[in-house]
Parts: structure tokens; sequence; C-alpha cells
């Protein structure tokens, strides 16, 4: 993915624009809102990830003046500032997804990788599929092979989330937060005992599984063996 | 630390846009001072007109008087006549009203104090003349208006005012009057300058403590200086005194806990990175090292989301909105049900429908994980789970009961306090803040928490109160917001 990282700390931006490097991404780094303007009009870029607090044009401004334009690209906000209502003012400027400091890079990368999924697939998909495993989102039913499966309504969007990133990586911030609707860390892990759930529901194999812990850093939904990241 | 400085960088300009001090006491001063020239001017102009209007009046008087003689000389003889001018003449000359009659034959038969008028008038009608003072001569001539008639029997009456004497008079009743107006203005004056000097006095106070509060000890109130206007308005800025102590000491904990929580996670970090780095030539041991530095990094991560989602809370600045308690409540359940299960325990549940109230999502559902997520997590396997949302007489209510070690009763007020584990939380995952923020979470709804004796367990409560409306109003009343820096 070709990626465009607007932010001023230059040690963070570094280190991050490092690990999206490593992951096989290519990125341009600019400091100012001003720059990253410039660089986005004239560039396609996959996904942008700005900082929300940056010198002259801040973040937020920028994200409008993007989208003023008419350039849908995928944008991630970083920000420090991490109340409720400081993540809605950033989603109703035109970002994307808002993650806050301080991250992990591989939280990031899961998010950013769902970004650019969902703006390439759009949202008409009424039916979902990896492997042997089919969802439909109109009867609202799950199917595997031949075998009709049961699922709780929270369990079926839990399904349907890392369906519809399949192949891709999901944190448990981004089931918490999509699937559950909280914007906060339960204190015990409860998220890995829904999986466990879901994969005895899905009748999941453990000699040939379909989801799968990425250590570390979350879920994964497919065939094969998951990458360790 | 950031608050600090800001606080600081906020006195000067706070102090500078204070308005030069104007009092209400010190403008009715203005006003009365005002009236008063007012008063003294039209005084001195009433002074001016006196001559004229004395004058005018004299002649109107002298006419009346005149008429009604005239009139009781056709009624009476000449003898009974002459006799009532004698008795007039003597009673209105302290009037400075003159009489003098005189005969057909040009003799004077009563008052011979006019002589000079008679050789003014010897005809009839209104005439001016100067008379020398018969009586009191050192008081020189005296200036008189008068009037002369001529009666049916060929007699002749002269009437006439001593204007000087009746200007004087005249004088005497204005400057009274005035007088009595300047002294009045002036004694007004004098009650409105100390009015103005006890009000100023009374400000002074509140300005001193208003100084003394601006150099940072916010312990101070403003005084009472029994007035009950300015002490109603005094009592009304202690109460906000009351809130901004109440958040700055919020702040400072705040500052304090996040120092004290991320020093031992800090430290433990910095170890880990030093031994990862003399580890560099064993690539095993150098990942495990490094996975410590992660797990560390995580739990510094955690610690300082809790605090500031802490102080989201006890600030008051989280945004309000009417809250499904019923359905938040049972989310949080269907979350947690698994784990309990899990870790075979029995989870029984018990909500009941249409629990609504005005508060904020997030922090309520937080709230009611937090308490779940301590249930389980200290209850041992085999314990029960009791999870309860219902409409008591005294408000909403959130119970969780758990059959687990409990907290003994000495322990309880301090588990509610930031950043203290209690000893048997060793060794369980968590920041230790959990209750602290059901704590704050129900101080925020305008209710409170409570931990009781289970026997054997703990059960956890919160209450929010019948007005919780209210209750939220107050707390979202208006309040530095607490960010993260």
């Amino acid at each position: 993915m070709q990626l465009l990282l607007v932010e001023d700390d230059l040690e963070a931006a570094n280190l991050l624009a490092g690990g999206l490097s490593d992951a096989g991404h290519t990125v341009h780094h600019v400091v100012t809102g001003e720059d990253g303007l410039a660089r986005v009009v004239s560039t396609p870029y996959d996904a942008l990830i700005v900082d929300r607090m940056l010198p002259g044009m801040d973040g937020l401004t920028l994200i409008q003046e993007i989208r003023a334009r008419g350039i849908g690209v995928p944008v991630l906000i970083l920000s420090a500032l991490g109340q409720v209502d400081d993540r809605i003012t950033g989603l109703r400027a035109g970002g994307d997804d808002y993650l806050v400091k301080p991250y992990h890079l591989s939280e990031l990368q899961a998010r950013l990788e769902a970004l650019v999924r969902r703006a390439a697939e759009g949202t008409t998909t009424t039916r979902l599929q990896v492997a042997d495993l089919e969802l439909d989102l109109l009867k609202r039913e799950v199917r595997r092979g031949d075998k009709r499966i049961d699922l709780t309504p929270r369990e079926f969007r839990l399904l349907e989330f890392l369906m519809r990133y399949a192949g891709q990586v999901v944190t448990r911030k981004m089931l918490l937060e999509h699937v559950w609707g909280y914007h906060f860390d339960p204190q015990t892990n409860v998220i890995d005992v829904h999986m466990s759930r879901l994969r005895q529901a899905i009748g999941d194999d453990r000699s040939a599984p379909l989801l799968h812990t990425v250590r570390g850093a979350g879920y994964m939904l497919g065939p094969g063996a998951a990458e360790q990241h | 630390m950031r608050a600090a400085s800001g606080e600081r960088a906020g006195a000067g300009p706070l102090r500078r846009a204070l308005p030069a001090p104007r009092t209400t006491g010190g403008r009715l001063a203005t006003v009365l001072t005002t009236a008063a020239l007012v008063v003294l001017f039209l005084g001195l102009l009433a002074y001016l007109l006196a001559g004229p209007l004395v004058a005018w009046q004299s002649e109107r008087s002298i006419d009346a008087r005149m008429n009604s003689f005239v009139a009781l000389h056709a009624r009476v003889d000449p003898r009974t006549f002459g006799g009532v001018v004698a008795t007039r003449s003597v009673v209105d000359a302290e009037q400075g009203v003159e009489y003098s009659l005189r005969a057909p034959n040009g003799v004077t038969v009563v008052g011979r104090l006019l002589e000079e008028g008679w050789a003014a008038a010897p005809g009839q009608g209104r005439i001016e003349f100067t008379q020398p003072d018969l009586v009191r001569p050192e008081r020189g001539p005296r200036r008189m208006v008068g009037r002369v008639a001529a009666l049916p029997d060929g007699s002749r009456l002269l009437i006439a005012h001593d204007l000087d004497r009746r200007a004087r008079a005249a004088l005497a009743v204005g400057a009274a009057a005035l007088l009595g107006m300047v002294g009045a203005m002036l004694f007004a004056a004098l009650v409105a300058w100390a009015v103005a000097r006890r009000t100023g006095e009374r400000l002074d106070a509140i300005s001193l403590a208003m100084t003394r509060l601006l150099a940072g000890d916010l312990s101070h109130r403003l005084p009472t200086v029994g007035h009950a206007g300015i002490d109603r308005l005094a009592a009304e800025f202690n109460v906000a005194l009351d809130r901004i102590e109440r958040l700055t000491a919020t702040m400072r904990a705040v500052a304090d806990s996040t120092a004290h929580d991320l020093r031992t996670p800090l430290n433990r970090l910095r170890a880990a990175v030093e031994i990862a780095l003399s580890r560099e030539d064993d690539p095993a041991e150098l990942r495990a090292a490094l996975d410590t530095v992660l797990v560390e990094v995580d739990r510094v991560q955690n610690t300082l989301e809790a605090l500031l989602r802490i102080a989201l809370a006890e600030s008051g600045t989280a945004p309000i909105e009417p809250v499904d308690l019923t359905a938040v409540v049972a989310d949080v359940e269907e979350l947690y049900k698994p784990l309990a299960e899990e870790k075979g325990l029995g989870f029984a549940t018990q909500i009941e429908p249409g629990l609504e109230l005005p508060g904020n999502r997030q922090l309520l559902a937080q709230a009611a994980a937090n308490l779940i997520d301590n249930a389980i997590k200290f209850t041992p396997a085999g314990g029960r789970v009791r999870l309860t949302a219902a409409a008591r007489p005294e408000g909403i209510v959130l119970e969780v009961r758990d059959t687990g070690p409990g907290i003994a009763p000495e322990d309880r007020e301090r588990a509610l306090e930031r950043s203290r584990r209690l000893a048997n939380a060793a060794g369980k995952p968590g920041s230790g803040l959990g209750l602290s923020l059901v704590n704050a979470v129900a101080r925020l709804h305008g209710g409170r928490f409570e931990l009781a004796d289970n026997a054997p367990g703990l059960v956890a409560r919160l209450v929010f109160g019948r007005d919780p409306e209210r209750a939220a109003a107050l707390a979202r009343s208006p309040a530095p917001t607490v960010r993260a820096p």
C-alpha cells in the first residue's frame, strides 16, 4: 500500500514509517498539514495517517480540506486526545478511524488494512464467504458446508466482522469497538472467551482451523496458518 | 504539570481583566452631590428673583387690603373707620405694612410715618417713595411701594409696603428652606459616602480574599460581611470555590497517582531494557526480555488509560445523554457471562426492564463491567456471582454480589481510592483502579457507590438517586476539563 503519514513528531514518525515499510508498505512522511494537503492532491494514496495536533494547519482541518476537495481516501487519525467526544469530532471531520496514542504498531496496521479493505469493498455485500464458511446478511444465516450454524446475535456480528476482514488481523480493541460498541478495555480479556465459543460454534478443527489467534495482536479468520506478527 | 503552568499563566490576565472599582454607594454620592449643586443654583436664582417677586406680590396684597378698606368705609362711620385703620396699622407693622389716613382737610388722622408718601402722591393711585425710618433711623431710609385711594367722604387712605423688609422676610423663609434642602442633600451625600466606604471595605475584604485565592491558596473563602446582597454573592462564590478546590484536588491527585502508578512499571521497564541490552548475544533471552518490556509498556498504558477515565468522570465533563441502563447492563452481562462460566462460577442475573437515567453510556458500561470483572476475578471456582439492576425506593440500584473473599470493613474506604491495590489483589490482572472508576462514575451521575458484606463475599452497590436529572445537571456544572497532556 502507498501511505501518507502526516506527523510532526519526527521520532514517532520514523518508528512508524519503519514499521510500516517492514510490513511492505510505501510510506511518505510530511510534517505539516499544508504539505500533506499538497501531497494528497497530487498523489493517489491508499490511506492517510494523520496526527491530530500539527503545527499550522491541524489534522482535523487537513481532513476537512481533503474531503472538501472530494477526495475519499481512507484516513486514520492519530491523537493523544482519547475522550469520547474527541473521537466523535475526529470522525465527524471526515476521519474514518481514530487511534489514541500510545498505540501498538500491530493495532495501527490492522486498522489501516481494515480501512483500505472497507474503502475498496463498500458496504453493499450481502453474502460473505471464507473457505466453506458462509454468512448471509439478509437471511441472517450462517452455514459451514451443508451444516447450518446457530449463533446468538452477538456471535453473528462477531463472525460478520471477522469475515469482512478475513485474511487480516483484527485486534481485540477493534472487536470491542465494532461488535460491542465499547471504547474501553475490560480488565480481563473477555474477548478471548467469546472467541473460543465462536470457534466451537463454527466447529473449528484444531488441525485445520479457520479462526487463528495472532500472538500479541489479535485474531484472524482465514484458511491456512496465521502469520506471526 | 501542564495544568499547573496553565493556572499560573491564567492568573495574570484574570487580574488585569478586573475593572476599576466602582461601587453603588460611590455612584449614589455622585448623584447626590450633583443634586445639591442644582439646588444651590436654583436657590441663587430664587434669591436674584426675590426682589421683583416680592414687589409684585406686595402690590397685589396692597390692592386686596385697599379694596377691603374701601368696602369697610362704606359700612362704618368715619371714627370707627379711623379706629380700624389705626388698629391694623399696629398689627400689620410687623409685616412691614404701613397705613396712613388723611382727613378731607389734609390732616393726617392715622399713621404719621408716611409723610414722604403723601408728598409723592398728591392724588390717588400707585406710588413709590423713600421714607426715612422714624422709628429706627439707624436703619436708613425705607423703600416703600404703596397705593392711595380717595374715599367717598373726601378723606384718603394710603397703604404702603416696606419692600426691603418684606424681601428680607421672604428671603429668610427661602434661605431657611434652601438651607434645609442643602443640609438634607449634604446629609444624604454623607450617608452615601459612608455606605460607599463600608461597601468599599466589604469589597476590599473580598478583593483581598480573591488575591489570596489567585496566589494559590484555594482553601481560602470569601468572608461574610453582614450585607445580605454581598453575602449571598459571596456564598455563591464560595460554593463555586468549593467545586474548584475539589476539582483541583482531583487533578492534583490524578497527577500524584499517575506519577506513583507509573513509576513502578517504568522502573521495571528500565530494568527489562537493561537486561535486554546485556543479553544481545542470546536471541532467546533477548526475546524474553523484550516480551517483558512489552508487558510493562502495556501496563503503563492501561494505568494511564484508567487514570484518564477516572479524571474524565470526576471532572464532570463527560457528555450526558439519556441512557437505557437496562440495555447497558444486559450488554455487559452478555460480555462477561462466558467468562464466568469458563471459570466455573454460577452467574445469576436479574435486570429489570425500563431502567433509564441521564448519563454517559460508556462510563456506565465500564463501571458495570468493572464490578462484574472484579467479582469474577476474585471469586474462586464453584462460587456465585449475582448481578441485579432494579428500581428501588432509593433510586436505580445496580448490585453485584459475589462469594469471594470480600473486603474487610476497614479496607472498604481505601478500596475506592486510586492506586490502592489491596493485599489479596496481588497477582491479579488490572490496574487496581477499577473500583476508583466506579466511584467516580457514581459521583458523576449524582449517585453513590458502597461496598458491603455478602457474608461471605462482597456486595458492590451503585445507587443512582431518585432525581438523577438534577444530580447529573449538578455534576455537569462548569468545570475545567481534564485531558491527556
